[in-house]
């Protein structure tokens, strides 16, 4: 073998482990709500629920316990993390990270932001006040911001053909919910405040992959996770818990209960190996791929969580899946069988400097 | 004046130096990063390598495989030149840079 074909060969590894991390990001997604949906029916949150809503009505109810999960799920995640930063070796290459917070600390503390308080509680917000399938829809359309902010603003470049394959995928998964949207819209039901909520989840999720992607260009990734999540922890674990607290919400009651009661522990374990694992895979496909493939890809976790909740639990998916599915399949496809030049740098080709 | 600092910035100013081979950049680190240290952290160093490549800011000019045993027999060595655009993110990283205390 000649040097040249020892290189397109790393370029053709380099593309496959781009992409195997976008697809096991969508299948650590998918699997994350079965602790993420457990959560709702598990001692602390259903005490909590029990004992907020009678205050604060049903929806302020259900956000408060969004609120509580969001913080237990990004305090094991950021546990994991830890764990595997440890393993890998990468605890000085977070600390000369973390300093520099103009070129990277900036765009990792956005990314906490813009992916904690603001997608997840819109996303929240649209189940509580428009539906939950009007809230899985209006998540699964960020890739499509993500692809347009990072073209516009972070100088990616994509070809026709992966744009093509990005668009299949989201409308696949999409239809998954088609039905119950329908249902939903029919209904008459939707507020103000869902669609406000949708928006938000939308481009919170949006914002984050643009801010990853700048973020990545001069970070290590294992630095970059570990930042955001830890940011994560920080807002919800020191600003919002401790404001719902002084504010007369019971937040910190319940808070012991994580490491007392083993079935809450498990799950909450569970859910931190799949979230922090999920992260993991989604800031290494970004820097090996662009950012629109790999959000593109992690559309896929609607499918996968559809699929494992029907194995899991026997709820049947609606028969949209099916053409859903299909739709996915060959948008991987094209994605896929693009041509590997077009993938040699995510900027498109570049001018050596004088 | 990025030594220390996270990995890529100072990839870029070794590159912004002049056309350089992968191995001699990997080496380079290795002495001033004390936790770059072995093969393994060799191949980490390589990757960060190749995602400041796949970004834009460094463009491939040469490859040949090792037969001298300068970094490992066998593997695929590269040269890389910066580019326009990596010159300019080089740029914006010393404007912005976290002042060290003395």
């Amino acid at each position: 073998m000649d040097a040249e074909e020892m290189r397109l060969r790393s370029r053709h590894k380099r593309i496959k482990y781009g992409y195997i991390m976008g697809v096991f990001l969508a299948l650590l997604w998918g699997l994350w709500y079965v602790p993420g949906s457990l959560m709702w029916v598990i001692d602390p949150f259903v005490s909590f629920y029990n004992n907020v809503s009678l205050t604060y009505g049903d929806t302020g109810g259900m956000i408060l316990t969004a609120v509580l999960i969001s913080a237990a799920n990004a305090l094991f995640a950021t546990i994991v993390l830890f764990i595997w930063n440890i393993y890998m070796g990468k605890l000085h290459e977070i600390k000369r990270t973390v300093v520099e917070i103009k070129s990277v600390g900036k765009y990792l503390f956005a990314a906490a932001v813009c992916a904690g308080p603001m997608a997840v509680f819109g996303s929240y917000l649209a189940t509580g006040f428009a539906g939950a399938a009007f809230s899985a829809v209006a998540a699964l359309a960020f890739p499509l911001v993500t692809t347009i902010l990072t073209t516009k603003f972070a100088g990616q470049r994509l070809s026709g053909r992966a744009i093509t394959g990005i668009v299949m995928v989201v409308i696949g998964c999409m239809c998954i919910y088609m039905i119950g949207l329908l249902d939903e819209l029919k209904s008459g039901n939707m507020r103000a405040m869902g669609y406000i909520g949708g928006l938000l989840a939308i481009l919170g999720w949006g914002l984050e992959g643009l801010v990853i992607a700048k973020g990545m260009d001069v970070g290590d990734p294992d630095a970059g996770f570990h930042i955001k999540m830890f940011s994560e922890v920080f807002i919800w674990w020191i600003v919002v818990l401790p404001v719902l607290f002084i504010a007369g919400v019971p937040v910190f009651n319940y808070v012991g209960e994580f490491f007392t009661n083993p079935s809450t522990l498990l799950v909450l374990i569970c859910s931190g190996f799949a979230f922090g694992f999920c992260t993991i895979c989604y800031y290494k496909a970004y820097p090996m791929i662009g950012a629109g493939r790999a959000a593109g890809l992690s559309a896929m976790n609607a499918m996968v969580a559809v699929i494992v909740l029907f194995v899991l639990t026997g709820a049947v998916p609606a028969w949209t899946i099916v053409f859903g599915g299909i739709l996915c399949t060959i948008g991987i496809i094209t994605m896929v069988y693009e041509k590997e030049e077009n993938l040699e740098s995510i900027r498109g080709e570049q001018e050596v400097a004088e | 004046m990025m030594e220390g600092r996270p990995i890529k910035f100072r990839l870029l100013e070794l590159f912004s130096e002049g056309e350089k081979w992968n191995y001699e950049v990997i080496k380079q680190l290795q002495s001033e990063y004390k936790d770059f240290k072995g093969d393994y952290k060799g191949n980490v160093i390589n990757f960060n390598i190749i995602e400041i490549a796949t970004a834009g800011f460094i463009i491939q000019r040469e490859s040949k495989i090792d037969t001298d045993n300068v970094y490992r027999e066998g593997s695929l060595l590269m040269k890389y030149s910066i580019s326009t655009l990596g010159v300019e993110q080089l740029e914006r990283l010393k404007k912005n840079l976290y002042k060290r205390r003395k």
